[in-house]
């Protein structure tokens, strides 16, 4: 029986532009992908659709990753453009500032670690973690742990040095 | 049992939030019940993932009202025309790279100044060579002509004398001081083979004897030992001088040749297949100057093809049957003397249906290769 994309984009969209998310870090630029991702899995029958979206933003994502250092400067011009409906500044500051740490947090775990904490967030369970990762399936809690615990300590020295300074 | 490690204690607490059942292992609740430590780490390890979710929680994206989920037909739309772009841009890129291809090859090909054969039965043909190397490389047609026909002449009234009676003996059927005359020209022609165009010409040209008043004997038979191939020749050269006789016998389009002696005019295609004992073949569209045997090689058959901007083709051909002297295991039999202007003359070897063909040109040898596959019975 062929995929029923659209009851899988209903289902995945929102779990999936939030897990891009965190990886681009760009409301626009992350909605962007996860229909781009649709858009290439249109043409595909997997056998687990929302694994397979998931695997498709993953690449989509690392590709931008690297677009992104060469257009740092130019995504850096958009964003600073307000957009019609965008929050209050005094909002959009705060939840920037917040985004900023847990970012900032983020990027201390190791690629791998930080890819299965985002996997296991997006509602993965071990044996997915373990095919989307090609992690063993023994490995995967012992590396979430290990992913947890990180970003958790990352993110209070973060927070406590945003503190001291003030 | 032992402690509990990071993983298990990892995924007792996922599968708890799933309710998915929990291990299979039930010894882990058991030691769980028993051991104070691993209840206390998996409390901690509990804290540290409702943490965990709850920092990522703070980063979502935020996401303008309304827009949270579009209608799944703007990704069919954005498919449709991602694949509309996508065909036109490939087939465009598929275009402008042929059209580079064609526009490359197409250069290359004109700046090696290749022959070009636009028509299988008019065979225009483009020579590599400009015409002014290729003039240098032959004398003038009428040049040619005017030579032999003195040759030929005197050759007629040389044959026309051994039938007299007065045959010569075998080798030397013509003497003495035309002979040497015309073996000086021949030496002269040979020496100049070294020298400037123009100047082989001039030799050749002061060489040739006036044919009314000195009838010049053709030198021949330089293989007198072979009686065989004597009397061949004596029967070639009593057939009647024809207008294929008249054609350059001395100088081909490859220059001055120290063999030419050794071959013998055929007067028609019949006789040259019938020497050769099958069908020849030769390049459709171009006409055909002479047929030519050798009497030491019988079965051996070469033919001169003009070609349309000069120089001629020949063909060298005998069946793949034929007994072979080590001269045609080399490669060719008329093509064993190097030529003068060996730079711009160019030999390919085939084999078509059963007979072994050499074709030589002053021309390129992809234009030969070209050439030749076009030849035909």
């Amino acid at each position: 029986m062929p995929t029923d994309w659209a009851e899988v984009y209903r289902a995945t969209y929102a779990d999936l532009v939030r897990f891009l998310y965190r990886k681009v870090w760009e409301t626009d630029r992350a909605q962007d992908l996860a229909q781009e991702v649709f858009v290439r899995a249109l043409d595909h029958d997997p056998d687990n659709p929302r694994a397979f979206v998931f695997t498709v933003a993953a690449n989509l994502a690392r590709d931008e990753a690297r677009a992104a250092v060469r257009q740092r400067r130019h995504l850096l011009l958009i964003r600073g453009e307000p957009a019609p409906s965008a929050p209050a500044p005094d909002q959009e500051l705060e939840v920037k500032e917040r985004h900023r740490v847990v970012q900032r947090a983020l990027e201390q775990l190791t690629d791998r670690d930080r890819e299965v904490l985002l996997l296991w967030d997006a509602g993965f369970d071990y044996d997915e973690i373990a095919a989307q990762t090609g992690l063993a399936r023994g490995a995967v809690g012992t590396t979430l742990s290990r992913a947890r615990r990180r970003l958790v300590e990352a993110h209070a020295a973060m927070e406590g040095r945003d503190a001291a300074l003030g | 049992m032992r402690h509990l490690d990071d993983g298990q204690i990892a995924e007792l607490i996922d599968s708890a939030d799933r309710r998915t059942g929990g291990p299979a292992d039930r010894g882990i609740e058991s030691h769980l019940s028993d051991c104070a430590a691993c209840r206390e780490r998996v409390e901690e390890a509990r804290q540290i993932a409702a943490r965990a979710r709850s920092i990522l929680a703070t980063a979502v994206p935020v996401a303008p009202a309304g827009t949270v989920v579009p209608p799944f037909d703007e990704i069919l739309h954005r498919a449709g025309q991602g694949r509309r772009g996508g065909k036109g841009g490939g087939s465009l890129r598929w275009l402008a790279w042929a059209a580079t291809l064609v526009v490359a090859g197409g250069l290359g090909w004109y700046a090696r100044g290749e022959l070009r054969v636009t028509s299988p039965r008019a065979a225009p043909v483009a020579v590599s060579q400009p015409a002014a190397e290729a003039d240098a490389i032959q004398p003038k047609d009428d040049e040619r002509r005017a030579n032999l026909r003195d040759t030929a002449a005197a050759r007629n009234e040389q044959v026309a004398r051994g039938a007299g009676g007065a045959v010569a003996p075998a080798g030397r059927l013509a003497e003495p001081a035309a002979p040497r005359l015309e073996a000086g020209a021949q030496r002269e022609g040979l020496a100049s083979r070294d020298r400037p165009a123009e100047e082989a010409k001039t030799a050749a040209a002061a060489a040739a004897p006036p044919a009314p008043s000195a009838p010049a004997p053709l030198p021949v038979a330089r293989r007198a030992a072979d009686s065989g191939a004597a009397a061949r020749e004596l029967r070639l050269r009593q057939a009647p001088v024809t207008e294929a006789e008249q054609t350059p016998l001395t100088l081909g389009a490859t220059g001055q040749r120290a063999d030419v002696l050794d071959r013998r005019i055929v007067t028609t295609r019949e006789e040259a297949e019938r020497v050769m004992g099958g069908r020849l073949v030769s390049l459709d569209g171009l006409p055909i100057d002479t047929y030519y045997v050798l009497p030491a090689e019988p079965g051996v058959i070469q033919t001169e093809q003009r070609l349309p901007r000069g120089g001629t083709l020949e063909l060298e051909q005998w069946r793949a049957n034929t007994p072979r002297s080590q001269v045609q295991q080399r490669g060719g039999l008329f093509f064993q003397q190097p030529m003068a202007d060996s730079a711009t003359v160019a030999a390919e070897s085939l084999q078509i249906d059963g007979l072994k063909i050499v074709g030589r040109a002053p021309i390129s040898a992809d234009s030969l290769r070209v050439l030749l596959r076009r030849l035909r019975r």
